[in-house]
């Protein structure tokens, strides 16, 4: 650690890490980048198109080079990870990405040879011919050399937690401006919580030690700071949490990491990290601002930095980033910079500034300290290859041009205050032409930005302005507000107001640098402009300036000044490009929380489903639901255990969970009005007792829902819903009954999971049940099909239904839920005499398509009316109105050749079709052909020994007895057009 | 012919109750009700509350009891009822009996719904892990419709740190998990209580 330098910083013990294969040592307290900077590391990557040595730039999140892999204890690993924010834990293993074979000789960096050929719009103008080539060659060429590091491959080992929380005041960012703000709040008895992306508040303070506060050092106060906040229980403060963005109402997402820092792996239970979606009455936004690059040729090289950055490097993690660093500015904050490193051993190149005129006090402590100041100069040009050797600096002023030999280069050309967040409420932006920034204008959200994310940029000036918003803030969230006053005593000359260079020298050069991590250039910014690209939004998508993971954050204002000079406007006319959240590149753990393995989405599962899955039962997915597809047996495939289902429910008994259809209990004295509006069946006149098939429509007259619906009493309806359907059924009954119908006095109650459903369908349904009910009659004349009763089976009240889905005898035994699975053991053993099968969904499914019954949503698709489904006799022509009733008067919704449902028996009878397949008249038509219609329902039918078909046919009903044909992967097979019912069609077995 | 015969199931059956070691958090399933989801017009409250012998609130949230039977608004003109269930019958019959001169929707949910019980300074962070409603802001004896993981629930709260949830029967299992999870997440977090 040849670069550390003794007394300075906020370190702790030693800890051993690796870079490439090379062990190091850094200290308690390091990021990763302090780390390599101590030992002297500067070259950590290669970049994106060019491949060109890359090194570290920043202290902060808003790092646009240093991106490294990251592994960590336990197989975890990332690609990409910020070596300015990894903080470094014992045994941390990074390795440079993106070179090859290694990060000193990279082969890829001989497109830099080629680079005036992968400028701006390259990508779309390039590759584009021969066109088969793009597949074959260019794409994987491109993507082999492009990427930045390799996603890990093996599952996330982590797991993720997430939390909603509510405060009154929630301050973001937490350098002096926020502290003050929180104390402010939290004094005001405000519910409070403040949060930084850092491992401890403090902001810029902690790479400035020599502030005063309130009579104390800064470090100090800040420790003192940070008591006070953690004695107030109303205030919470997150460090290592990233407010990433920033939602309507005040609802800001937020990012908390709680293992990546820890040596070794985490216990087991500790989430990775921690998502909050805080909802605060109040923000205040204190996220600071960022330094910006100079643009000059060769600005990218390793050893160029930002110049409060090798501050930060210096004071906060006590290294010395260069022996002998060049200062290059055009303002005053990067000479703060210039002073400190020369006191603490730096020999300092020189201060290169572009402005001719410069505060007399720097240019007295510069002469000081001994260092050679240059105003109204500039860099050209730099030299070196794996790291920085010299400058090439040119005055303004006459032609003088000097090379001065330097091992880093520390710039600043402003500051570009963090509007993010504030952004991403709409907020509107003002141009400050003094700071050459914009600053937060108007916004509709409760928001107060502040401190140097506002402009503010002295200490005083920040802490003051926090401490006033927090308790404003407070006093809007309805606290009596106490401010908490904070008095800065700055010892540096630089503590006022940032004035910052209107227009810096943009060189020609095509290696000036804009956007380091899309390896964008003043050439390409003035190529999109010269090539007709006025608009930054397209700029930017022409340029690639701004995107990725840094999102533009140290490149977006240079970026627009030289496009606003390409271009000829002032940059507040041309604008910013869009801030998207997230602020920082953010975890898909994170974002997933729990919303993997088991509990990836809810499965929802029947009272009954234990008993299947112990039986091996084969499930599917219905909506949220899983049901029992079909129960094999032995070493039965699908087809064969179906083909027994089928027959045993034809020949003897079959039972079925029906347990998922939706059902609703629907009560009132309006109740059968109501049903006759949202039903295209008559109502009025079904008695209690009786059931009714029940359809459907949406508004626009096309099948929306059907059901069996059963009438317990004058006022009372039993309706069932697909399963599918539920919800959207009651939401729609429910929006007709509050915004049209609020004058009809019914009720909805959602009764789905009430019920348990079991099935019983075959000649001997009844035989079985009948010595387990007493009390209602099951003759088919008391108790025919189409009927439902109220009673008992074995003493447990249950609604009995006799409706049939198959064709055969059936009843729907609902009990209460928790006694189905007990009542379907009872039935399965009990039915053993009777051969009883259990069957599953897709034997429900050739049953009812044997008899031609339709599934809205496999049948139908939303273009279905009743007529063309064959189901105009569920229509009550006398009905004044229903849901759907007017759009099915519109002319195209009679026209003779719409699509049919019809049935289709293919010529080859043990041809089963491909549901979805496309029908055709002609199969010797030209190709694309007239397609009239598809197979929407297609089974092997064991009962009637051949394969049948459901279709929508253009003019089904009209073509019966016609043969179409079914182009299928290398045969056509021809089928005739038939009615829908395949199986029974005289309805005999109702009562078998 | 008896109910005894058959044997009854519960959704939780199988989860053992939740613990957090370091007693910020029980959840247990909680004790069986008899449930009813009662709408009725505003102006005959006063007849329905006669029907239950309980006076139903009508401010929405607000909760009221008398013996063993607890009413809680959910909406304009709806209540959700819970009581003894062997009180069941007779609550189902007194509603019927003011049929004719109330009109009401009296539907049984008793099988419908499940309850979850959570006791604890941690109950409240383990419901915010997918509840976004602020529970801190419920006051206690109130309750709320609202989500959980995207999923509707009941929230009754009826102490600072004791809540009970109604969840549909088939969301139960889910829910327990997401639940427990985070308790158990939040406990080695460490902050489970809050702060």
């Amino acid at each position: 650690m040849k670069y550390r330098v003794a007394n300075k910083g906020r370190l702790g013990a030693e800890v051993g890490f690796s870079f490439d294969g090379r062990s190091l040592t850094g200290r308690r307290g390091d990021t990763l980048a302090s780390a390599l900077l101590a030992n002297g590391v500067h070259l950590v990557g290669r970049s994106f198109k060019y491949h060109r040595p890359r090194g570290i730039l920043s202290a902060g999140s808003e790092e646009p080079n240093a991106l490294v892999s990251i592994k960590r204890p336990g197989g975890r690993s990332d690609p990409n990870t910020r070596a300015t924010v990894q903080e470094l834990f014992e045994g941390l293993v990074a390795d440079s990405q993106h070179r090859w074979p290694s990060l000193a000789v990279d082969l890829n960096a001989l497109t830099s040879i080629a680079s005036p050929f992968v400028a701006a719009g390259f990508y779309y103008k390039t590759f584009m011919w021969p066109r088969s080539f793009w597949t074959r060659f260019y794409e994987p060429v491109i993507r082999a050399a492009a990427g930045l590091g390799e996603a890990p491959t093996d599952p996330d080992p982590d797991t993720y937690a997430h939390l909603y929380e509510h405060c009154d005041v929630l301050v973001i960012g937490g350098g002096i401006a926020g502290i003050a703000a929180a104390m402010s709040a939290g004094a005001s008895g405000a519910k409070t919580i403040l949060v930084d992306e850092q491992a401890e508040i403090g902001g810029t303070l902690l790479s400035d030690p020599s502030v005063e506060i309130d009579g104390a050092s800064c470090w100090q106060w800040l420790e003192k700071a940070h008591d006070e906040l953690g004695e107030m229980d109303n205030v919470l403060v997150l460090s290592r949490t990233t407010a990433i963005g920033y939602y309507h109402q005040n609802m800001v997402v937020m990012a908390q990491r709680l293992t990546d820092h820890r040596d070794g792996p985490p216990p087991k239970a500790l989430p990775r990290e921690r998502l909050w979606h805080v909802r605060a009455k109040q923000v205040v936004l204190a996220q600071g601002a960022i330094e910006r690059p100079l643009v000059f040729s060769g600005n990218d090289r390793p050893g160029v930095m930002l110049a409060d950055a090798s501050r930060t490097y210096l004071n906060r993690y006590g290294v010395l980033v260069g022996a002998r660093p060049l200062v290059v500015t055009n303002n005053d904050t990067a000479w703060n910079a210039a002073f400190d490193l020369a006191e603490a051993g730096a020999d300092i190149a020189a201060i290169v500034d572009e402005r001719f005129e410069v505060h007399p006090d720097l240019k007295g402590r510069a002469r000081t300290l001994n260092i050679n100041v240059l105003t109204g100069h500039h860099v050209a040009k730099t030299e070196g290859r794996l790291r920085i050797v010299a400058a090439i600096v040119h005055s303004d002023q006459g032609a003088a041009k000097q090379r001065i030999v330097c091992d880093a280069v520390l710039m600043s050309g402003g500051w570009t205050p963090s509007v993010h967040l504030f952004s991403h409420t709409r907020g509107s932006l003002n141009w400050n032409p003094d700071e050459q920034s914009f600053l937060p204008g108007d916004t509709i959200e409760r928001c107060r930005p502040v401190g140097a994310g506002n402009g503010t940029t002295t200490f005083q000036g920040a802490a003051t302005e926090g401490a006033t918003a927090g308790a404003a803030a407070a006093e809007d969230a309805g606290f009596k507000s106490t401010e908490r006053a904070i008095k800065v005593r700055s010892t540096s000359e630089l503590d006022q107001p940032l004035t910052v260079l209107a227009h810096s020298a943009v060189p020609e050069g095509a290696k000036a640098f804009i956007d380091f991590q899309n390896d964008v250039t003043t050439r390409d910014i003035k190529q999109a402009v010269r090539e007709g690209f006025t608009s930054i939004e397209h700029v930017k998508r022409y340029t690639t300036t701004g995107m990725a993971t840094d999102q533009g954050k140290t490149s977006n204002i240079n970026g627009l000044k030289v496009a606003a000079a390409s271009i000829g406007k002032p940059a507040p006319d041309i604008g910013l490009t869009t801030f998207r959240p997230p602020y920082t590149p953010t975890t898909f753990g994170a974002l997933a929380g729990h919303h993997k393995g088991a509990t990836f989405d809810i499965e929802r599962r029947t009272p009954i489903d234990a008993w299947a899955e112990a039986e091996g039962a084969v499930y599917e997915p219905v909506g949220q639901w899983r049901r029992a597809r079909y129960f094999p047996q032995g070493q039965e495939d699908m087809h064969q255990a179906v083909a027994r289902e089928c027959m045993a429910v034809r020949n003897s008994l079959g039972m079925f969970d029906a347990s998922t259809l939706g059902k609703i209990e629907i009560v009132g004295p309006d109740a059968a009005e109501f049903m006759n509006r949202m039903y295209t069946n008559p109502w009025t006149k079904l008695t209690p007792g009786r059931c009714r098939y029940g359809l459907m429509l949406s508004e626009d007259g096309f099948i929306y829902d059907d059901g069996v619906i059963g009438r317990l009493g004058p006022d009372r309806f039993h309706v069932t819903t697909t399963t599918g359907g539920a919800p959207r059924v009651l939401n729609m009954m429910e929006d007709y009954l509050q915004t049209e119908w609020s004058d009809l006095s019914v009720w909805l109650t959602s009764v789905t999971e009430q019920w348990a459903v079991i099935a019983l369908a075959g000649p001997r349904s009844r035989d079985l049940i009948k010595p387990m009910i007493d009390d209602v009659d099951l003759s088919d004349e008391a108790f025919p099909h189409m009927s439902i009763a109220t009673g008992h089976i074995l003493s447990i009240p249950m609604r009995l239904f006799r409706v049939s889905f198959s064709g055969e005898r059936g009843y729907e035994i609902n009990v209460p839920a928790r006694y189905g699975l007990g009542l379907w053991k009872h039935l399965f053993a009990e039915g053993q005499r009777y051969d009883i099968t259990p069957y599953g969904t897709e034997t429900m499914h050739v049953l009812r398509a044997e008899k031609g019954f339709i599934i809205v949503g496999q049948d139908t698709d939303g273009t279905v009316t009743p007529d063309d489904a064959g189901l105009n006799w569920a229509i009550g022509k006398k009905k004044p109105d229903f849901v759907g009733k007017r759009s099915l008067t519109r002319p195209d919704m009679s026209k003779p050749d719409r699509k049919h449902l019809v049935g289709l028996l293919t010529t080859d009878s043990n041809e089963v079709l491909p549901e979805g397949a496309q029908i055709v008249a002609d199969p010797d038509q030209q190709i694309p052909m007239d397609m009239i219609g598809h197979v929407t329902s297609s089974y092997w039918s064991a009962p009637s020994g051949r394969s049948i078909a459901m279709a929508l046919v253009a003019g089904g009903r009209n073509r019966f007895g016609e043969t179409v044909y079914i182009p299928l992967e290398g045969k056509t097979v021809p089928a005739t057009v038939t009615a829908t019912t395949f199986f029974d069609p005289d309805n005999k077995r109702i009562n078998a | 012919m008896t109910t005894r015969l058959l044997q009854t199931h519960h959704p939780l059956d199988a989860e053992d109750a939740f613990y957090a070691a370091d007693g910020s958090l029980n959840v247990l399933v909680a004790d069986d009700r008899a449930r009813f989801v009662l709408r009725v017009k505003p102006d005959r409250v006063d007849v329905a509350s006669g029907a239950l012998a309980c006076s139903l609130p009508t401010d929405i949230g607000a909760t009221a009891s008398a013996g063993s039977r607890r009413a809680y608004c959910l909406g304009p003109d709806e209540w959700y009822l819970l009581a003894a269930t062997p009180e069941a019958g007779v609550i189902w019959q007194s509603f019927a009996a003011i049929y004719p001169t109330c009109v009401h929707s009296m539907t049984d949910v008793s099988d419908r719904d499940v309850g979850i019980q959570l006791r604890g300074a941690g109950a409240r962070r383990a419901l915010n892990s997918a509840c976004p409603r602020d529970l801190d802001g419920l006051d206690t004896d109130r309750a709320a419709r609202t989500v959980f993981d995207g999923l509707p629930i009941v929230v009754m709260k009826s102490g600072t740190e004791s809540y009970r949830l109604e969840v549909w029967r088939s969301h139960a299992a889910y829910i327990w998990q997401v639940l427990t999870d985070a308790a158990r997440q939040n406990e080695a977090i460490g902050d489970s209580k809050g702060r």
